[in-house]
């Protein structure tokens, strides 16, 4: 039997639900009331995602879209954000931003250099004026 | 409002910061509108840091024009290319499209102008006078009615925005869930934290929004990054002042559109999308001559046009008087309420008086200048949809980092913003919305407060004393509505296609 998205979601609502709950027991009682209904609304309404995804065999569309093709872009992107964010803790974010966005644009096939060059640096003097220099904040 | 009111109200607007914003909000509105794949919400979800070092004015002016003149701006794109620039100018597109194949393009961009600037100033001028007296009625309202009112926003927006009432519903407890990070304000203890020091603040509102709406879509966007061509733009003829002849023609269309949009605007639930659709369809039932729909008539650009601007200022009442935000665009504008210390309700129309009236008077401004602007412009404005996404996706996520970093100058926030945008991205991708979450960490907290509170209140069983009160029973029974009116619906839709198919 191959589980389908819909049931996969079902079972992570349920086990985190069942994490949260054990958490709310550390909590005093008042604290811990809301969260606690919450908690077993968020894990009965998993049971019922589950049950229902497992009764509906047909509807088998959505799983289509998560397609290694449809996937690989994003992911690109994702990592990348993710190496910008973490060069900004290095080496600062003037220096981070440029970066990020010519390997950006080249990764994603941008063939005209001027273009690269001036959305740089037109981006950085902008922000530059506006948060700085305008709102005085200092960017890291 | 009064004569005192109203000489405060032109003093505040008239100041170069507002019109500065209100000229920034009205043309990035347009902008944004006509680039198909950016949205609205994206948009007001971006400039909400920049509001934060703004005057309160200043920035709820440049928020409401920004969504007035997008609902506006993606009409340009149906129009002239043929690729509505968002959902609520799919109708649009049908006559549009047809007219600029006649070589009537600009014609049909003026009919479009004028149809969105009279049916958003309507319902601003309806905002205006109808939702101080409709506020009267959250003077009724104690701690249970509150409790109630933040569950009630949150079943309509899950049971509208997802795919099925079960995965809505998940998404607006997943996002309570979320709101419960942090110090209890009551006890003082900290929840889930996990041990966390940046935790115990909570999850901050922007960077969480940012990254749901700003960077989930980017995320979408980047599926199609490679099968992104130009957009060839026609060559657009005819005069874009539309003659007196065609004015008459249209005027009744454009008053019924916009009465419908107000209404369909007020609904919560449905936006723009909804509001040009039927009122496309009305203008179709009640046009004397229905087989022209579609062949490029002028009728069939102003009904849509009218009723999606006219959505604007419907779906404002609600969330200036009880704080139910209809849309993903009015869940973001809350958050933009509230980061400047405004509570929905009473107080908005006696105690703010001059900063909501301002705001008000200020999306009717918003609305002549979109019209002006578009009359002028609207020509060049589609020149930006040639912009290719392998420049604009690495602007805007540099502009979402530096909008999240900028609330509270925290790279903690920027984390927060990349978590959420994968999350989004996620929950998109499996017939979930991130629209109850964004909505459900804003209500999260007043829920729980008034539920605790309205406890204390009830001193014993609490359902009995909810029964007692007439409100909450009338806020009880629309919320049942709203989670079992979807599911019946869809069991009637279910069964006849079962009738067709047999």
């Amino acid at each position: 039997m191959s589980l389908k998205l819909d049931d996969f979601i079902g079972i992570i609502v349920i086990i985190l639900s069942a994490f949260l709950y054990f958490l709310t027991n550390d909590l005093p009682e008042q604290s811990a009331f809301f969260p606690k209904y919450l908690i077993i609304l968020f894990g009965v309404l998993g049971v019922i995602l589950f049950f229902q995804s497992f009764k509906n065999k047909r509807e088998q569309s959505k799983e289509s879209s998560f397609s290694m093709k449809n996937l690989k872009d994003p992911s690109k992107a994702l990592g990348l954000l993710i190496v910008y964010v973490i060069l900004i803790n290095l080496i600062g974010f003037f220096i981070a931003t440029t970066m990020f966005v010519v390997v950006f644009m080249v990764v994603f096939k941008e063939k005209s250099f001027k273009k690269v060059v001036l959305t740089a640096v037109l981006l950085d003097a902008f922000l530059y004026v506006l948060f700085v220099y305008q709102l005085n904040v200092p960017l890291p | 409002m009064n004569i005192e009111i109203l000489s405060s109200v032109f003093a505040q607007l008239f100041t170069l910061e507002v019109i500065v914003a209100l000229l920034i909000g009205v043309v990035g509105g347009m902008v944004v509108g006509a680039l198909p794949g950016l949205s609205a919400t994206m948009a007001v979800a971006l400039l909400l840091p920049l509001t934060f070092s703004m005057g309160t004015i200043a920035g709820l002016v440049m928020l409401t024009g920004l969504y007035t003149s997008a609902m506006y701006g993606g009409s340009i794109s149906a129009i002239l290319l043929h690729t509505p620039g968002t959902p609520s100018s799919a109708a649009t597109a049908l006559d549009g499209y047809e007219m600029t194949k006649q070589g009537r393009g600009l014609e049909a961009i003026g009919i479009s102008t004028i149809s969105s600037m009279i049916g958003g100033v309507f319902s601003a001028l309806v905002l205006l006078f109808l939702a101080p007296p409709l506020s009267l009625v959250s003077l009724k309202f104690s701690e249970p009615e509150y409790f109630l009112i933040a569950i009630f926003g949150l079943t309509i927006i899950s049971s509208l925005a997802s795919d099925s009432v079960v995965k809505g519903l998940l998404s607006g407890v997943f996002g309570l869930l979320i709101g419960l990070i942090g110090t209890d304000i009551l006890t003082g203890f900290p929840r889930f934290t996990f041990g966390i020091s940046e935790l115990e603040s909570g999850i901050s509102l922007v960077p969480a929004m940012i990254g749901l709406f700003s960077i989930s879509q980017v995320l979408s966007q980047m599926e199609a990054i490679r099968d992104a061509k130009r957009n060839q733009i026609n060559k657009v003829d005819g005069k874009v002042l539309p003659s007196w002849t065609s004015l008459k023609k249209i005027g009744p269309t454009i008053t019924l559109s916009s009465v419908i949009g107000l209404f369909v605007g007020m609904l919560p639930g449905a936006g723009g999308d909804i509001g040009s659709w039927v009122g496309y369809n009305e203008a179709k039932k009640l046009s004397k001559n229905p087989e022209k729909f579609g062949k490029g008539c002028i009728e069939g650009v102003a009904a849509p046009e009218a009723a999606n601007n006219a959505v604007t200022g419907g779906a404002l009442i609600p969330l200036l008087v009880l704080g139910i935000p209809g849309s993903a665009v009015t869940a973001v504008l809350l958050g933009g309420l509230m980061i400047q210390g405004l509570v929905p309700g009473r107080d908005l129309f006696t105690v703010h008086a001059t900063t909501t009236y301002s705001v008000i008077v200020g999306l009717i401004f918003a609305n002549l200048l979109m019209g002006i602007i578009g009359l002028l412009a609207a020509k060049h404005i589609v020149k930006v949809t040639n912009i290719s996404f392998s420049i604009l996706i690495p602007v805007i996520i540099v502009f979402s980092l530096v909008g999240s970093y900028a609330i509270n100058n925290s790279m903690f926030d920027v984390y927060v913003m990349v978590f959420f945008g994968v999350v989004g991205y996620l929950m998109k991708k499996t017939g979930f919305h991130p629209a109850p979450v964004v909505l459900a960490i804003i209500l999260g907290p007043l829920a729980e407060g008034g539920l605790r509170r309205a406890m204390v209140m009830a001193k014993g069983d609490f359902l009995l004393y909810l029964f007692q009160r007439p409100i909450s029973v009338v806020l009880i029974i629309m919320i049942l509505l709203s989670i079992l009116s979807p599911i019946i619906l869809n069991y009637r839709k279910k069964k006849k296609e079962e009738e067709v198919a047999l």
